[in-house]
Parts: C-alpha cells; sequence; structure tokens
C-alpha cells in the first residue's frame, strides 16, 4: 500500500514537473536546425565559410529576439557536424540528426556530390533542406519534394551574359564557346551554346581544349577566323588567362567577352594586367549587390557584419548560407508553423527577395528567379552591369579594344 | 589560317626545346630522369616575375640572373643530394628527384601564395604584321633566344674541354677517370648547366605564360616527348623535336580541334617509341652509363 502511494505521487510530481517543463518552453522556444559540413578535408575552406554564413544569420535572429512562428517566438539554435568532406559520413550525421537531434530542418552542405548523398535522408524522413551550395542540376531532376536551392544551378553559369547580350545595341550576333574539356566547364558550356541558339545567335565556334594544355594560341587563331561577337569561356584562372593573352597577341577582337567566373579575384585581375578593361565575368554574389531583405539589410551590411564577427570578408558561400537562413525565416513566419509540409507550401507560395537575390521556388527545388549577376572591369574595377535591378554601371559595350 | 599555324607552332617549338635542353643532357649523360626539371623552369620564371616586380627589369634581361641562380641551385643539389645515390637504382633517383620537385613547389606556393602571377611588359601583347599573320613580339623574341641558347649549349658540349670531358664521362665514367676526369665534377656541372638553361626557359616562358608554382608540372609532359623524340642526350635533336611537337599540336588543334592535340602529339611519340625507340637524332649508346 505504502510503495503503491508513494508511486502515485512520484507519477503526480513527474507529471507536475513535466507540465512545468513545458510551460517554460512554451515562454522561450527553440528550433533546432542541422547542419553536417565539411570543416576538415578538402572542402573545408568552402564549408566553414557556408557555416559561417548560417550562424552569423542565427545570431542575428536571437539577437533580434528570435523568429515569430504562429503564436510562439522561436530561438534558433544551429546543431552543427563535421562531415570530413566525405559525403558518407555527412549522409550518416544527417540521419543523427534527424533521429537523434530531432531536427525537422537542415541546412545543405558544400558542394552538390555531398549533398546527392544526404538528400536521399533527408527525403525519406521529409525534413526540409536549404542547400544554397549544392547546384549540380541531377540533383533537382530526380523528383525530391524537400530540397531546396535559391542559388542558379550550374548549367546557367552565362545565362546572364547572354541575357545581357541579347539587350544590347546594336545586338550581337553570333557567339563562341571556348573552355577546358573538364566536367563542370562542359556542363556550362554545352548549356550556354545551346541557349544561345535558342535565344538566336549564331553558333560559329566551340572548343574544349585539354585540361593541361600549356599553348591556346591555336584555339585563338580559330576564334579569329570564326569572328564572333561575343566569346563565352568556361576556364580556371590559369587557362583563361592565356587565352585572353593569346586572344590579344592574335589581335582578337569581339565585341563581349563573358568568363563564367568571377572577375573579382585579385590575382586573376593583376595577371590580366591593363589590357583586362571591358571583361566581363560572373558572381553567384558580390558585395556591391543591391538587392534587400529586412534581416541583413543588404549586401553591403552583411558584409560588414560578416567581417566583423570572422575578420575576413565574405564570400558567396558564406553569403549563400546567411541567405538560406533568411529565406527559411520567411517560409516559418509565412506558415505560422514548424510542420515541415506547411512550411514547404509557404515556400512553393513565396516570391521574394533576401540580399543575396530574388527567389521563386519551383516544385523540383529550384529557384526560377535566380540568376547569376555580371560584372565588368571598367577601369580595372569589377562594376555590376546585369541583371538592370542591381546595376551599378551601364555596361561598356563594344568592349574597348584589349 | 594556314600560315597563322605555322608561325605559332614554330614560335612555341623554340621555348619547348629550350625547355627541354636540360633534361635531356642530364638523362643522356647521368642516366637520371630529374622529376625536378619543371620546378626549375618555374623557378626561373618567378626570378623574372620578381626582377620585374620589384626592380622593374625586362624578363628577357633577367636570363643571366636566373641562369647563374639556377647553376648554383642545379651543382649543389646534384653534389650533395645526387651524386650519392645516382648509381643505386633508377627508382631512387626519380624518387629524389620527385622529392625536390615538391619541396620547390611548396617553397614557392610558401613565398609566393598560389595566386597567379603574370609578367607585362610595354610591349607584351603587341605583334608584327605581316599580311594576315600576326607574329607575337614576345612569343618571336623567345624563339630566337631558344634557338640561340640552343646553339651555345651544343658547342659548350661538343666544343670545349668541359663539355667534351662532360660527354666522355657520359660515355665511359670509368675511362674518363683514367683520363685525369673527375666524373663527380662533370655531373655537377651537367647539372648545374641543365638547370641554368631550364632558367633561361622559365625567363622566356613568364613572358608568354600565366606563372604559378605548378608551372612546371604542365611543361613536363611536353618535355618528356620532345627527349624521346629528339633523342635522349642530343641537344640538336632536341631543338627539332621541340620543332615538330609544336607544329604538330598547333595543326591537330588547328584542323582536328583542340581536344586533339594532346592526342595526336602522343600518338606521335608511340609511334617513334615503336619504330625508332632511340629517337630521331638519338645515338643508342647515350644514357646507358
Amino acid at each position: 500500500m505504502f510503495k503503491q502511494v508513494v508511486g502515485a505521487l512520484v507519477a503526480l510530481g513527474m507529471i507536475g514537473f513535466g507540465s512545468a517543463a513545458d510551460r517554460a518552453a512554451a515562454a522561450e522556444k527553440t528550433l533546432k536546425i542541422g547542419a553536417a559540413v565539411s570543416l576538415s578535408g578538402a572542402l573545408s575552406r568552402e564549408g566553414r565559410l557556408l557555416v559561417e554564413g548560417y550562424e552569423l544569420w542565427q545570431k542575428k535572429v536571437n539577437e533580434a529576439g528570435g523568429i515569430k512562428i504562429g503564436d510562439d517566438t522561436y530561438k534558433i539554435e544551429i546543431v552543427s557536424y563535421d562531415d570530413e568532406s566525405k559525403a558518407q559520413t555527412s549522409a550518416q550525421l544527417t540521419e543523427k540528426l534527424i533521429t537523434s537531434d530531432d531536427v525537422s530542418f537542415i541546412f545543405g552542405p558544400y558542394s552538390s556530390g555531398i549533398a546527392t548523398a544526404t538528400a536521399v535522408i533527408s527525403e525519406r524522413y521529409k525534413v526540409l533542406t536549404l542547400a544554397p551550395m549544392a547546384t549540380a542540376n541531377s540533383l533537382y531532376g530526380r523528383g525530391y519534394k524537400y530540397i531546396f536551392t535559391q542559388t542558379p544551378l550550374a548549367d546557367r553559369g552565362l545565362y546572364p551574359v547572354l541575357e545581357l547580350a541579347s539587350e544590347m545595341d546594336p545586338k550581337p550576333q553570333s557567339v563562341a564557346v571556348v573552355g577546358p574539356d573538364d566536367l563542370f566547364p562542359n556542363i556550362v558550356g554545352d548549356s550556354a551554346a545551346k541557349k544561345a541558339e535558342e535565344m538566336g545567335f549564331k553558333l560559329v565556334y566551340t572548343a574544349k581544349y585539354p585540361k593541361a594544355s600549356t599553348d591556346l594560341a591555336s584555339v585563338a587563331t580559330q576564334i579569329k577566323s570564326a569572328a564572333p561577337d561575343v566569346v563565352l569561356a568556361t576556364g580556371y584562372v590559369q587557362d583563361t588567362l592565356l587565352l585572353l593573352k593569346s586572344m590579344r597577341e592574335l589581335k582578337v577582337d569581339p565585341a563581349i567577352v563573358g568568363l563564367a567566373m568571377s572577375i573579382g579575384i585579385q590575382d586573376f585581375r593583376d595577371a590580366l594586367g591593363p589590357s583586362a578593361n571591358g571583361i566581363m565575368g560572373t558572381d553567384m554574389w558580390v558585395s556591391t549587390l543591391t538587392y534587400s531583405d529586412p534581416v541583413f539589410t543588404d549586401s553591403a551590411t552583411f558584409a560588414k557584419e560578416f567581417e566583423a564577427e570572422y575578420g575576413n570578408a565574405p564570400t558567396y558561400h558564406a553569403a549563400s548560407g546567411a541567405s538560406a537562413g533568411v529565406i527559411l525565416q520567411m517560409a516559418l513566419e509565412k506558415a505560422g508553423s514548424t510542420d515541415v509540409d506547411k512550411v514547404r507550401e509557404a515556400l512553393l507560395s513565396m516570391e521574394g527577395e533576401t540580399f543575396y537575390g530574388r527567389f521563386k521556388f519551383e516544385d523540383d527545388g529550384t529557384n526560377s528567379l535566380g540568376t547569376a549577376a555580371v560584372s565588368q572591369l571598367i577601369e580595372s574595377d569589377p562594376k555590376v552591369i546585369f541583371p538592370p535591378a542591381v546595376a551599378q554601371e551601364k555596361a561598356l559595350y563594344p568592349r574597348s579594344e584589349m | 589560317m594556314l600560315a597563322q599555324t605555322i608561325v605559332n607552332g614554330l614560335l612555341l617549338g623554340g621555348v619547348y626545346g629550350i625547355a627541354t635542353i636540360g633534361f635531356s643532357v642530364v638523362w643522356g649523360v647521368m642516366g637520371i630522369i630529374n622529376l625536378a626539371h619543371g620546378a626549375y623552369i618555374m623557378v626561373g620564371a618567378y626570378i623574372a616575375f620578381a626582377l620585374n616586380q620589384w626592380f622593374g627589369l625586362d624578363p628577357f634581361l633577367a636570363m643571366p640572373f636566373a641562369m647563374v641562380a639556377l647553376f648554383v641551385i642545379g651543382y649543389a643539389l646534384q653534389a650533395f643530394l645526387l651524386n650519392p645515390v645516382m648509381h643505386t637504382s633508377l627508382l631512387l633517383t626519380l624518387v629524389v628527384t620527385f622529392g625536390i620537385d615538391l619541396f620547390l613547389i611548396d617553397l614557392f606556393v610558401l613565398f609566393f601564395s598560389s595566386d597567379v602571377r603574370a609578367v607585362h611588359t610595354a610591349y607584351s601583347g603587341s605583334s608584327l604584321e605581316i599580311g594576315p599573320v600576326l607574329i607575337s613580339w614576345v612569343r618571336l623574341v623567345a624563339a630566337i633566344l631558344s634557338v640561340l641558347v640552343a646553339i651555345a649549349s651544343y658547342l659548350f658540349l661538343n666544343r670545349t674541354r668541359t663539355g667534351q670531358a662532360i660527354l666522355a664521362t657520359a660515355l665511359d665514367r670509368e675511362a674518363a677517370r683514367l683520363m685525369g676526369i673527375y666524373p663527380d665534377r662533370a655531373y655537377g656541372l651537367t647539372a648545374g648547366l641543365a638547370a641554368a638553361v631550364a632558367g633561361a626557359a622559365g625567363c622566356l616562358a613568364s613572358t608568354i605564360f600565366p606563372i604559378s608554382p605548378t608551372l612546371g608540372i604542365s611543361f613536363l609532359g611536353a618535355v618528356f616527348v620532345v627527349t624521346v623524340l629528339g633523342g635522349i642526350g642530343s641537344v640538336a635533336g632536341v631543338i627539332i623535336a621541340g620543332f615538330a611537337y609544336a607544329l604538330v599540336q598547333a595543326f591537330a588543334a588547328t584542323y582536328l580541334g583542340a581536344n586533339y592535340q594532346q592526342i595526336v602529339a602522343f600518338s606521335m611519340f608511340l609511334l617513334i617509341l615503336i619504330v625508332r625507340p632511340q629517337g630521331l637524332f638519338g645515338k643508342p649508346f647515350y644514357g646507358e652509363s
């Protein structure tokens, strides 16, 4: 009898204790978000920047008192693990985040390769993933419902240069696409060539040179004889420099030279020297973009706050991470619930803008408004010239002689 | 386009030649396949870059400085690291030179970072126009200097007592020693001179190509092919093979497509190995010491 009474009292006590805890939680709730990103291994640098972006958003949100979701206000807690740049580890950690840390939302890993492995897991558990740095087309063609990226996919790398070209007066007629024979350049180059033809440009020359080419004078010679108005190059820093040098020596002078890489890289600009004027490059993000959102205001403010926090200037990796946080926040606020499917529906029904760019998500998880920015070296300074909404300067067209 | 293709090939061929001389001679005289040769070229390029950056020195005028510096490096590495191991096994010399290569590359990453650099001069990018053909000034000067350095190397090896001593050591180490030649000193001189010519090649390369600590790696493939094509140890062979290799590449790239340039060049390499293993101008007994 005594035991039963004690047992009942203990049980009552536990109930009472439990409900007290519930009340405490109601006062201040916490929303856990998982992130298994590379902090060591080959991708550690990019992974670190991405996580810093996620964490800066967390800090901003918590300092502002949290996110209001429905009637409750939630603080954010990012549970992050190091996937050691290994896809399999990242997948295991994703499972751990879902099953033992009980997260319903995940910030994706760095690189499409790793995200391809983690998406299988998050899809199985119906956990919503925002993967700002996973942009391989293959990942979004699988019918997955719970993975989203706001960054334009890999194959769209040179689209903005073509769109810009088609708005120029007089409109350039012909296009050449050249680049090293390598996975990423091929994806960018092939789809740019296809897009150029769809847009009514005449595709006059394409070349895929071996990655380890010591010399590109022959390619430049052929570009010269094809005489395109627009030259699109999909290469990396070193081969692109070589190509541009050879083009200059052979006096190949198209009206537009567009690169699938950033022209903001300092050593690239230095190595190009005074002849670089007018060359265009593409950037997923630069700190001079003037898109805005309520959390970070704009890119310049984000860059300033990032530098104050981490001591170095942010890259597009960090910017994409922070803006993924902002997008999730907007979706949570709109859904008024932390229910994954409601948040997903909110995401799909929204059209908006963060400091990183505009977004409107499609069913496959991609962002139909996502576009890289085009910058042009104008008096050796990179200036954003496209899209028009955020342009700092009018495009220099046709570019002055090399 | 035909004329331009020939010009492209000829202009580049000289640089391939001078980049290969040292590698070929070291292989021929000492039987060492020097995997650090590409790094020597890279060091030469950085010397030209640094002198240009700090003192405004023209990269072509940097050649003597780079040659002296690399002579010292080449001689010292041979004397302290390679002489003790060169008669043990081919594998060991490969490992040691590979180690030197990695060391030099990382050293330059440390001091210059892995950023890509370029040397700018007032005349870079300007070209001589002959009808429809454009001849880049820097490439033209580089090609001419390449041939001059090659001729000097040839004359040194074949017309001076020191050069004869080196060749004699290559042919028969023991007999050379009996004739009063110190093999180790001959080897040191060979390695030093080879490195010096590589340094000169680096200066020339700095005017044409972007510079990074891994510059040498992209050269080493071409250097290997040109060596075998020209005949191991043959300076004249190397120069002619350099032009042949560059011309074949230029034609393949222009008429078959850019992605064919290496396929065709390496097919030629295989063909030579099958049909004429000693190379176009090689003597079969070189490189057997």
